[in-house]
């Protein structure tokens, strides 16, 4: 097999792909890229993430459209060397250890044995896995089992990593660690496609988001944007002011509005239309009434826009 | 979109043969920690200690070779072999499924098909050492009555033995490979064929349908090795009173077809792009 050794494709390619078993449709028309940056994939249990991932990692095959990874098919030999895989399933070969298993997996992509091993004690090194990489597997926390998923995903030097759920099942602290590591790995050339449910935490590692939905490409792009794409859907802001009963009795006459409260941290308003909100509320402050000190919403955040995309 | 160059890593791979000995190697060193494997290895000597107990009882003791060939045959080629190989073949091929960690293996730039004929090796190593092992225990327990051979201890059936049961266990992987391969429940499925395949075994030679298992063709492959008299025919062919040497046919040849139409189901079965299919959970 002869392939391109360098390639101006995206790390990762959906073109309407589609995926569906028999009568049930698991994913439908998607399409996106990820190219040297974080993207996260957002959704609820069952609604195609996995599918997505298996797609792109060629364990499935598309039933309509294409998967690419660095421009070839998903899938193919060559694709499998672009790509590093980190499955949400905690299984691991148990009785290797992480230097082992590591270097066993690097075997595989043509290394020598002495080399595979160097590399591999490398990796779980810089991972932070320490002495701890001679020992075996069955002997790990979880956070050291999430290490050397995430070591053999890399260690080949892949030009895009799947993560699936990486975050499931560690403590605040290895999440932050795995956090910085996951935003910082477009800095050394590696595209990632991660899912999570913790999607604070994927917020502030995502460049992107995509949003999925049944099936479906529901929503993608930077999370402020896309929560700007959402007209017509209540929005909450807050606002502070010197007086803000009468700020509140003047706002609440606003068609826009409604619902509005009086809390320890100033004026919450739920408005339906935020941009007429945002256009009276701006010619109230031009005009100098109210003195309004702060005007921002609030839940411009990654859950708060899953939440009013999915319903 | 505006992107950097993506650098592809080198697509060197190992190569079909180099992939099928890292699999090989690294199967047989996670099989050497399974613990059934150990314990097997301590039985066969405690099966040689029974041997050499029923030697040395009763009236009518039976003679040294038909004692020998009695054990080796009903209890190492019969239980031993072939529920060892099938629980080793379910063991690496399967177990790698069933815990989801074949997504490690399968995302290699390699290809499967040596990735199985690996794991089919290891497991052919180990039956085939496992089962020479046994044959050697049993032949010591019957060789330690020297006074029951009445032409003298014969070294030579070992070496019969063992070529028996090698071939029997390079068709039984075949098999085992197969359902390991295939099916959601391997070790239930695969029992049922052996024990389905062995009572069809002892069927008389007019039943064709003896020569699609892998326990006729071993049988018929002994006999033909041994030259049995009438007595130890009829201990290993009870429905067949009246053995002949024309009804040894082509056992290896029947071994060969088992194996290799196994094998290559076996090989379809791993190869397939969407191993992860809905249809498998």
């Amino acid at each position: 097999m002869s392939i391109a050794p360098t390639s101006t494709a995206p790390r990762l390619q959906f073109a309407n792909a589609s995926k569906w078993y028999g009568s049930v449709t698991a994913l439908m028309d998607v399409s996106f890229q990820v190219g040297n940056e974080v993207v996260g994939l957002v959704g609820r249990n069952g609604v195609g993430k996995t599918t997505l991932m298996k797609l792109a990692a060629g364990l499935l095959q598309p039933s309509q459209g294409e998967v690419r990874v660095a421009g070839v098919p998903a899938g193919s030999r060559a694709a499998r060397a672009a790509l590093g895989f980190c499955p949400d399933t905690d299984r691991l070969f148990e009785s290797l250890t992480g230097v082992q298993f590591v270097a066993w997996m690097l075997r595989y992509h043509g290394l020598g044995a002495a080399t595979a091993r160097r590399t591999a004690e490398q990796v779980l090194d810089d991972l932070g896995l320490g002495p701890a990489m001679h020992r075996k597997v069955g002997t790990y926390s979880k956070g050291m089992r999430q290490r050397v998923r995430l070591g053999q995903a890399l260690a080949h030097r892949p030009a895009v990593v799947l993560l699936d759920e990486p975050m499931t099942g560690l403590d605040p602290i290895a999440r932050a660690e795995l956090a910085e590591r996951i935003a910082a790995l477009p800095g050394r050339g590696v595209g990632v496609l991660v899912s999570s449910h913790v999607l604070h935490e994927l917020e502030a590692i995502a460049d992107r988001v995509v949003l999925v939905h049944q099936g479906r490409l529901l929503a993608e792009g930077k999370v402020a944007d896309l929560r700007r794409q959402l007209p017509g859907r209540p929005q909450t802001y807050r606002l502070a002011a010197p007086d803000l009963r009468e700020l509140a009795a003047a706002l609440v006459a606003l068609p826009a509005v409604q619902d509005l409260s009086v809390g320890a941290e100033g004026l919450l308003v739920t408005a339906g239309d935020g941009a007429a909100f945002r256009a009276a509320v701006t010619e109230l402050a031009a005009a100098g009434r109210f003195a309004i000190r702060e005007f921002v919403p609030v839940g411009d955040d990654l859950a708060t826009v899953f939440e009013s995309l999915v319903g | 979109m505006n992107e950097p160059r993506v650098e592809l890593p080198p697509l060197v791979g190992l190569g079909f043969l180099g992939t099928l000995f890292e699999a090989a190697r690294q199967c047989l060193l996670l099989l050497l920690r399974n613990r059934l494997l150990w314990a097997m290895l301590l039985l066969l000597p405690l099966l040689a200690g029974l041997e050499y107990a029923v030697g040395g009882a009763g009236r009518n003791r039976l003679d040294g070779r038909d004692l020998y060939c009695l054990f080796a045959w009903w209890l190492l080629a019969g239980v031993v072999v072939p529920w060892l190989t099938l629980y080793l073949s379910v063991q690496a091929i399967h177990g790698e499924i069933e815990d989801r960690t074949f997504q490690y293996l399968f995302l290699r730039p390699v290809c499967r098909v040596p990735l199985l004929l690996g794991k089919m090796v290891a497991v052919a190593v180990l039956g085939i050492a496992v089962a020479s092992f046994g044959a050697a225990c049993l032949f010591v327990g019957a060789a330690l009555r020297p006074d029951r051979w009445a032409t003298g201890v014969e070294p030579e059936l070992l070496t019969i033995f063992v070529e028996v049961n090698g071939f029997g266990v390079l068709a039984y992987v075949a098999v085992g490979a197969l359902f390991a391969a295939r099916f959601r429940r391997p070790m239930l499925w695969g029992s049922l064929a052996v024990v389905g395949q062995m009572l069809v075994a002892l069927l008389p030679v007019s039943a064709g349908l003896r020569s699609v298992t892998v326990a006729d063709p071993m049988r018929r492959l002994l006999l033909d090795r041994l030259d049995p008299n009438g007595q130890l025919a009829r201990l290993l062919w009870p429905s067949e009173r009246d053995f002949r040497s024309d009804l040894v046919g082509q056992p290896l040849l029947n071994l060969l077809a088992v194996g290799l139409v196994s094998l290559l189901l076996a090989a379809y079965a791993y190869a397939r792009r969407e191993y992860d299919a809905r249809e498998r959970e």
